[in-house]
């Protein structure tokens, strides 16, 4: 099974550029620092919004984040998975903090709908709204577990090295994580198509 | 039936995001903290892990930020755009904190920025009740043992309120933040005694990496 995100904006940026941005960061270059955050906010902000119960919730975690990656830039090692996987693995600790000191902090069920595909026909759109309902329901029924690994893997576009990067685990644990995950998914995804 | 690849295809449809841009003042205090980290080589402390803590940590940093760009003057010690740009450029911090209330709330943040020719402190409040007439707060640095009958702590200067209850002041003090550990900011009257006399309403123990 091959896997690659399909929607997260960073693509937009090569490698090269990332490589290149993260070293005129690592000199605190405001610059820098401005691009990083532009081009990572979206699928940053969304990780954390699914978590936690307000915009402003998720603005203060990923601003922390930022900053956070600010402090500790020059621990950075191009070693690792790269510099999302890292950036990554540093939200998650915002995030499971914020879990941990804020007790009323619930899992957000509601985030806006993506409307990509704006080229589609209104029936084309209407299909492919109620397609993608029936995949965020199911989606939803999966355990946290199951939903992170999706979600860095898919919508982040980590690789799976990436992911055990960020969530601390091996990359051959997050592959077996992902496979069951999906298969999970699959079944839930069938049970909600049948109106279950 | 879908393929896997099919339905990660949809997954990935479905949950990928928006295009979403960061509100301006918080792309201004991420400047603004690289700006101060180029012109400090010193690795800050980190600051409380609370949630709210955090929005502190953002809400200083926008408040510098805002400072520099914007050059307003707020607080009964001016800062001073210029000033506050120079200090930070040619400073190197030492520490940053985020004093709390007797019941754990932060109410204030502090930077210390060691300089050329002594130590200041940047003090950060928008939370402090504006005082009677009279009466004014004090920032103090304290040292162990401290206790009211044998005071053990040195003061940073007074500072009252501005009519918004905003409190940004910089405050110049001869102490080493290694040796006297905590911050406290205590109400007192304004009567001259230079003993601290007030209760104290805020409270902070500084963390400072050691070499």
């Amino acid at each position: 099974m091959s896997v690659q995100g399909t929607g997260a904006d960073h693509r937009d940026v090569s490698d090269d550029a990332i490589r290149l941005l993260v070293q005129r960061a690592v000199r605190a270059d405001p610059d820098a620092w401005e691009q990083l955050y532009l081009r990572s906010y979206s699928r940053l902000f969304a990780y954390a919004r699914r978590r936690l119960t307000s915009d402003t919730a998720a603005d203060d975690v990923v601003s922390e984040t930022m900053l956070r990656a600010l402090d500790r830039i020059h621990g950075f090692t191009r070693q690792g998975a790269g510099f999302d996987a890292w950036l990554y693995g540093i939200l998650r600790n915002v995030v499971l903090e914020t879990y941990r000191q804020d007790q009323r902090t619930q899992p957000a069920a509601d985030l806006p709908e993506p409307t990509g595909g704006g080229g589609a026909q209104p029936l084309e759109a209407i299909v492919q709204r109620d397609q993608r309902a029936e995949v965020r329901t199911a989606f939803e029924r999966l355990s946290p577990d199951d939903r992170e690994v999706l979600e860095l893997r898919v919508v982040a576009g980590l690789s799976a090295e990436g992911v055990a990067e960020a969530t601390d685990r091996t990359a051959g644990a997050v592959r077996m994580a992902q496979s069951r995950a999906l298969g999970r998914l699959r079944t839930h995804y069938e049970a909600v198509s049948h109106g279950d | 039936m879908a393929t896997d690849d099919e339905l990660l295809g949809d997954l990935a449809a479905a949950l990928t995001p928006e295009d979403r841009t960061p509100p301006p003042d918080r792309i201004a205090a991420l400047r603004a903290a690289a700006a101060r980290r180029a012109s400090s080589p010193v690795e800050p402390t980190t600051l409380s892990p609370r949630p709210r803590a955090r929005s502190r940590r953002f809400l200083a940093v926008a408040a510098v930020a805002a400072a520099v760009a914007a050059g307003f003057a707020v607080g009964t010690v001016v800062v001073d755009d210029d000033a506050s740009e120079d200090l930070l450029a040619d400073g190197v911090v030492e520490f940053e904190a985020t004093l709390v209330d007797p019941d754990g709330a932060p109410g204030a943040t502090a930077t210390g920025i060691r300089t050329g020719i002594g130590r200041t402190v940047q003090l950060r409040t928008d939370d402090l009740p504006i005082l009677p007439t009279g009466e004014l707060y004090e920032l103090w640095f304290v040292g162990p043992g401290d206790a009211p009958r044998e005071p053990n702590r040195i003061s940073a200067g007074t500072f009252h309120p501005d009519e918004q209850g905003r409190s940004h002041v910089d405050l110049t003090a001869a102490v080493d933040p290694a040796l006297y550990r905590e911050l406290s900011i205590t109400a007192e009257p304004g009567d001259g005694n230079p003993a601290p006399t007030g209760p104290e309403v805020l409270r902070a123990t500084i963390a400072i990496d050691e070499p």
